[in-house]
């Protein structure tokens, strides 16, 4: 109980308590001004002469200086004047000890060059509590204004930024303002609610418009490369061997990515990091995805295989929640799930349940789409962002073909093809702007939307292929088809690309004020 | 002399009033004056010998303030009237001036240790 007296009495004397500097080169008046000032409450510091308060008042925030006219060297008038030369001190206020008799020019001098007051030397109790009291109460009410000038300065920035298009709230920096209950409190609380309720709606927007785009991207993906199977089927039709298609195929979209990056001007000179880049990539995707889609068909029904094939979307996801690359929602896995019964359900009618030994090989199957998570996550983690999309696709594209090339002399799978152009020509060169396409789109969709929407081309890979299938090369299209690429279209909206780390900046009429 | 004709007990009264009102900062004032104001006197007496008129004119300024909180009002009227002579350059013999001020010194002095007395 008398504990708390005791603090609530504590709290009433700081709250009121001032930091206040003496400043007399007698030592009886030092200690006489420390005890009176002390007896009102107030915390004291003390200075013997002008150089030493000029010290003190450059440390310490002093709220009111009681300061002694007449002192050896550096007097009192040096000091007022001194002090006004600094904005720290500008402001403290002065009250100027005088014995008054016959010094009235003196005082006038020292409130000419800033002093707020003065006091005769020999002072009243009730006179110095009085003259500190009104010093005190100015000097709060200038502190209080220079506070509410600087929140005045504080809107006036956040609105200029808000004009610049950046609604973002973080950037208005308004936070500390918002929480004071005043009236400048409460007009940046809705200031700031303002421009964050504009942000989201506009961030959703944006989401939504990039869901769009990605979505159609992947569309365009599948499309693209679930031509690739019915080409090769007619390819092989015309007697080539896979092998020796491959590095044709792989050489043409090199040839025709690399031109379009010289056409840009943009033919990079690699570093040893850049082009250890593009090897392993060329092995990735040149090398070991063809090898395993070699063997994985000869055991694996066709069917079974591109489901197989869809879990890549699975995979990315579960290196993103590992690794914490990506976002990794529920939502997101939920839409993951939607696109794989898409497929499962076109799958389904195709399946031939008859192969009962292709259970070993199935688990054989599920590097396929292994390779193809480890080639999705490489290219958003670490793709050289700085060199151009075509030059990046055109060099893998090279690379894997030259490294292919041993391996089909070796195995006599060498196609030759020329000089003069048949169809089996035709359909090479035209192979050859399928894959690049189909890996351009593909490379530039990791790049804006992440490896984990991209993963999703899988699903539509699939559906294209039986599209396609059917328009080439007459197969039979289940109308099941139709509504499992309803359904896949559905988890992409769930699955939403990857959230961009960059703030949007929205453009408003009232931007251009010329 | 006693020390009621030499010693303001009113300006005494403010002084104490004004540190607060407790007896034993009024003594450890008393103190300080005992200690101080024979240095300041000292500085008075060298300037004076020297002809410095600045600095008998500050130091005088300091003894002539001291004695008004103490209440030696003769002390502080002959300090104050040496000090505007600095001030206007009007002294004729400082040394005499300060000599007679610092017998009204010994007085206050004497007549402040009796003060301190009845106080303790």
């Amino acid at each position: 109980m008398n504990d708390s007296t005791v603090n609530l009495s504590e709290t009433t004397e700081t709250v009121s308590s001032a930091r206040i500097l003496v400043v007399d080169d007698d030592r009886l008046n030092r200690m006489k001004m420390r005890k009176a000032v002390q007896h009102l409450g107030h915390r004291v510091d003390v200075a013997e002469n002008g150089v030493e308060a000029l010290e003190a008042l450059n440390s310490t925030p002093y709220d009111v200086v009681l300061l002694d006219i007449i002192m050896p060297e550096m007097d009192g008038f040096d000091v007022l004047a001194e002090m006004k030369k600094h904005d720290e001190m500008r402001d403290v206020p002065v009250i100027v000890i005088s014995a008054l008799d016959d010094e009235t020019e003196s005082v006038v001098k020292a409130i000419e060059l800033g002093a707020e007051d003065f006091l005769p030397k020999s002072f009243d109790p009730v006179l110095l509590r009085a003259r500190v009291g009104a010093s005190l109460t100015k000097k709060r009410f200038r502190d209080q204004e220079k506070e509410y000038f600087g929140r005045i300065e504080r809107l006036t920035v956040a609105a200029e930024i808000l004009e610049s298009g950046r609604f973002n709230p973080e950037s208005l920096d308004l936070e500390d303002l918002a929480q004071k209950n005043d009236p400048l409190g409460r007009l940046a609380a809705v200031f700031r609610g303002m421009a964050a309720e504009i942000y989201q709606r506009e961030l959703k927007l944006k989401r939504a418009i990039q869901t769009l785009q990605g979505t159609f991207l992947v569309l365009a993906v599948g499309l693209v490369w679930g031509l690739t199977p019915a080409l090769s089927r007619m390819a092989s039709g015309l007697g080539s061997q896979p092998l020796g298609l491959a590095i044709w195929v792989n050489g043409i979209a090199a040839v025709f990515c690399l031109s379009i990056a010289a056409y840009r001007g943009k033919i990079p000179r690699l570093n040893f990091k850049e082009f250890m880049f593009f090897v392993y990539w060329a092995i990735i995707a040149g090398i070991l995805q063809r090898m395993t889609t070699f063997v994985a068909t000869e055991h694996v029904e066709a069917a079974m295989l591109s489901l197989v094939v869809t879990l890549q979307g699975f995979m990315v996801f579960a290196f993103a929640a590992i690794t914490g690359m990506e976002r990794a929602s529920p939502r997101r896995l939920i839409g993951l799930i939607v696109g794989l019964v898409g497929v499962s359900l076109v799958l389904y009618t195709r399946f031939d349940g008859t192969n009962g030994a292709q259970n070993a090989w199935l688990l054989f199957a599920l590097l396929l789409p292994l390779l193809f998570a480890v080639e999705a996550i490489v290219l958003a983690g670490k793709r050289p962002e700085n060199i151009d999309i075509f030059a990046s696709v055109g060099l893998m594209m090279a690379f894997s073909a030259i490294m292919l090339t041993p391996w089909a002399y070796f195995s006599g799978d060498l196609l030759s093809l020329g000089p003069q152009v048949g169809r089996l020509e035709f359909l090479v060169v035209l192979m050859g702007i399928v894959a690049a396409s189909s890996l351009l789109l593909a490379f530039h969709l990791i790049a804006t939307a992440g490896a984990v929407f991209y993963s999703q081309s899988a699903y539509a890979m699939t559906i294209a292929g039986v599209v396609w299938g059917m328009l080439l090369l007459s197969e039979e299209l289940s109308f099941l088809a139709w509504g499992a690429f309803a359904i896949i279209v559905v988890g992409m909206y769930l699955v939403e690309p990857k959230a961009n780390d960059e703030e949007l900046v929205i453009k408003r009429s009232f931007n251009d004020r010329n | 002399m006693t020390s009621e004709f030499v010693i303001d007990r009113a300006a005494l009264q403010r002084l104490l009033d004004v540190i607060g009102g407790d007896p034993e900062d009024l003594a450890e004032l008393l103190e300080e004056f005992e200690d101080a104001t024979p240095k300041t006197l000292q500085k008075m007496e060298a300037a004076a010998g020297s002809g410095d008129l600045d600095a008998l004119r500050i130091s005088t300024h300091s003894l002539k303030s001291n004695g008004r909180d103490f209440g030696a009002t003769a002390l502080a009227q002959l300090c104050e009237a040496l000090e505007y002579d600095c001030r206007d350059g009007t002294v004729d013999d400082p040394v005499k001036r300060v000599a007679a001020i610092a017998v009204e010194l010994d007085r206050a002095r004497s007549a402040l240790a009796i003060v301190s007395k009845e106080h303790e």
